[in-house]
């Protein structure tokens, strides 16, 4: 039964059902009001329950079909581009909108296929320019450019 | 029928302002959408916030054009490197591609435009008339009308996609969940905010739609080595021969009428309807056996199909308000930004938006034939641009656009978020779709839910006692019988082949 623990089956099932149930434990908070008038947690306990009850179908039906596994997870593409994004969250208000671009485009490129550092450089400045053009100077959207 | 709509229509498309946006989303469109892997979906997800600035009706005339344009960019992967950018032009590969290695990408390509324009032409006056009608037909709706509708919309959406349908259903829960984060509209409460205050608002759908398709797609399309066989033929002889179009014309009207009647279904969206359209020609072919080895009947009617479906499901999308699929949940999604409610007075509040859109349909299809059939050298030079090159952009345009549509870092943060999510989703097959298509409708469906109790003071047979209402809740249970039904019988085969063995 160890398989299961990588069956993607029983997995999504798990996803949706634990969804489900955190949604219903918060929705426990708010007021149900009743039927004629529905309280603001009338409706997610609603649906938190049918996601539950989905939830749990799903992972349940996968005990008994042999299910297929699910395939390798690529930690470092996966790792890359989410922290480049994270990145430019933090930076963008602090070092402007050029340098925290050009750092989105190094820190993600480092998640796939090996190119040089210096096509990689070019390809940053480059795309960072299309971006300060569309967006400050085509857009006209007031975003901090360099570094306060 | 009356024409003064459709001249009003016109004379807002052509502006000069809304020509040009037309344009740009119309060329940005095919641009993105010929770039292998990247669907109408990401590309317009991707461009979404640089709409934002323009007026509303300019600037769902430019999404509109973004959605032809990537959808004509598909087409042409779809035939030159056999990688469909989504799943409505899988079907475009068997027969576009075969063209493409016997030296016919010049006629497959031009076939493929000309067939969309011509289906576009035809679905646009389809549009034109039939839109009102249902609009007028919907103004008698009240809200258990509503609520059925959405469900019954959610339902086809899930019915009829490929794949789990329990899955399916269990995503527009979630995305039902989701679209309540925020605060309630009736009682003030904050709803799965999680403390934060900028959650109080709701989640932006662009911010969701970013993540689940922008970041998440990039992540995976990393994950899988990159393929690449563009085929390096020069296109010199563009033009279909006289006896291409013999035989295609037939299958073109077909695929018209086909992409037509399945695009106004709510949910149906488009690759039902070029799967279906492959298999009408294929079967009323003299020769079934050309299927599959390049027979230009194989690319005309499916793609005639998939423009007029694409077309068509701005119906139920404008007038009731019930997106047809995850594309036309962000069309509507837009809408609500611009704070005009979708449903059916959008024709009488806003007619310069809804027939000034409908007048664009036609010359959007329009440019991409006049533009595109030149330009196709340097679309299919577009196919060569590295993987390497790409993926770094769209992360980086996905961050701006994000951060500029509220300038706040939280959003970026967020997406980084549902990246994650989307990417889990893509990993354990749930397909993030009808999420976005749930989320679009939660606050909708639960305000309708809210005001049909309270009219019948608290009795949910409300929803069975009103003669349309049940008939939509009826037709879709039976959808949900009829999807369960072949996946029963297989099931059940499976059993008896393990038996037997």
């Amino acid at each position: 039964m160890a398989s299961m623990v990588r069956n993607r089956e029983f997995l999504s099932g798990l996803l949706l059902l634990v969804i489900g149930a955190v949604a219903f434990y918060m929705a426990l908070d708010y007021p149900m009001g009743e039927s004629r008038r529905m309280g603001p947690g009338y409706f997610p306990i609603l649906l938190s329950a049918t996601l539950t009850v989905i939830g749990g179908a799903i992972a349940v039906g996968a005990w008994r079909a042999s299910g297929e596994a699910i395939d390798f997870i690529a930690l470092r593409p996966l790792v890359c581009i989410l922290l480049a994004v994270i990145l430019f969250g933090v930076l963008l208000e602090r070092a402007g909108l050029v340098l925290s671009a050009i750092l989105v485009v190094l820190v993600s490129s480092l998640g796939g296929e090996r190119a040089g550092i210096v096509q990689t450089l070019v390809l940053a400045i480059v795309l960072c320019s299309l971006v300060v053009a569309i967006f400050i100077y085509a857009l006209n959207i007031p975003l901090p450019l360099w570094p306060r | 029928m009356d024409f003064s709509g459709i001249i009003l229509g016109f004379s807002v498309a052509l502006i000069p302002l809304n020509l040009f946006y037309c344009f740009v989303g119309v060329t940005l469109g095919t641009f993105i959408g010929v770039l292998p892997g990247l669907g109408p979906l990401v590309t317009i997800s991707l461009l979404l916030p640089i709409t934002f600035s323009l007026p509303p009706e300019t600037a769902l005339i430019m999404l509109a054009g973004i959605y032809y344009g990537s959808a004509y960019g598909g087409s042409t992967t779809a035939i030159m490197v056999n990688i469909p950018g989504e799943s409505s032009s899988v079907v475009t590969c068997l027969d576009g591609y075969q063209m493409a290695r016997q030296g016919r990408a010049g006629p497959a390509l031009a076939m493929a435009a000309i067939s969309s324009f011509i289906a576009g032409t035809i679905a646009t006056v389809i549009v034109a008339a039939f839109a009102p009608v249902l609009a007028g037909w919907a103004l008698s709706f009240q809200s258990p009308e509503y609520f059925s509708l959405m469900a019954l919309g959610l339902i086809t959406a899930t019915a009829l996609s490929s794949g789990s349908l329990l899955k399916s259903l269990g995503m527009v829960v979630v995305g039902l969940l989701f679209g309540l984060v925020g605060t309630d509209v009736t009682s003030g409460a904050f709803r799965y905010t999680f403390g934060f205050m900028q959650l109080t608002d709701g989640l932006s759908f662009v911010v969701v739609a970013m993540g689940l398709f922008g970041i998440a797609e990039v992540i995976t399309m990393l994950e899988r080595p990159s393929p690449r066989a563009v085929l390096s033929i020069s296109i010199r002889n563009l033009m279909p021969s006289g006896q291409d179009f013999r035989a295609s014309w037939l299958p073109i009207l077909r695929g018209t009428g086909i992409g037509s009647v399945f695009g106004i279904l709510p949910g149906a969206g488009t690759s039902i309807s070029s799967f279906m359209a492959y298999a009408v020609e294929k079967r009323s072919a003299r020769d079934p056996a050309r299927f599959g080895k390049g027979a230009i009947e194989g690319v005309a009617g499916p793609e005639a199909a998939n423009n007029a479906a694409a077309q068509t499901s701005f119906i139920p999308t404008l007038t009731l308000g019930i997106p047809g699929s995850a594309t036309m949940a962000l069309m509507l999604g837009a809408l609500m930004v611009y704070g005009i409610p979708p449903g059916p007075r959008v024709i009488s509040t806003n007619p310069e938006l809804f027939w000034g859109l409908i007048a664009s349909m036609w010359i959007g299809n329009l440019m991409l034939v006049v533009l595109n059939l030149p330009l196709i050298g340097l679309w299919v030079r577009m196919l060569t641009v590295p993987y390497r090159w790409l993926y770094p952009a769209i992360t980086l345009l996905c961050c701006v656009g994000v951060y500029t549509l509220a300038n706040s870092s939280f959003d970026v943060y967020v997406m980084a978020a549902f990246g994650l999510l989307g990417y889990a989703f893509r990993k354990l097959d749930c397909p993030p779709a009808p999420l976005l298509l749930g989320f679009v409708l939660g606050p909708m469906m639960e305000e309708n839910l809210r005001r049909s109790m309270l009219l019948s003071r608290g009795d949910p047979s409300v929803f069975l006692t009103r003669p349309l209402s049940l008939a939509m809740l009826v037709v879709g249970i039976i959808l949900l019988v009829l999807a369960v039904l072949p996946a029963i019988r297989a099931r059940r085969a499976k059993l008896e082949e393990a038996e037997e063995a």
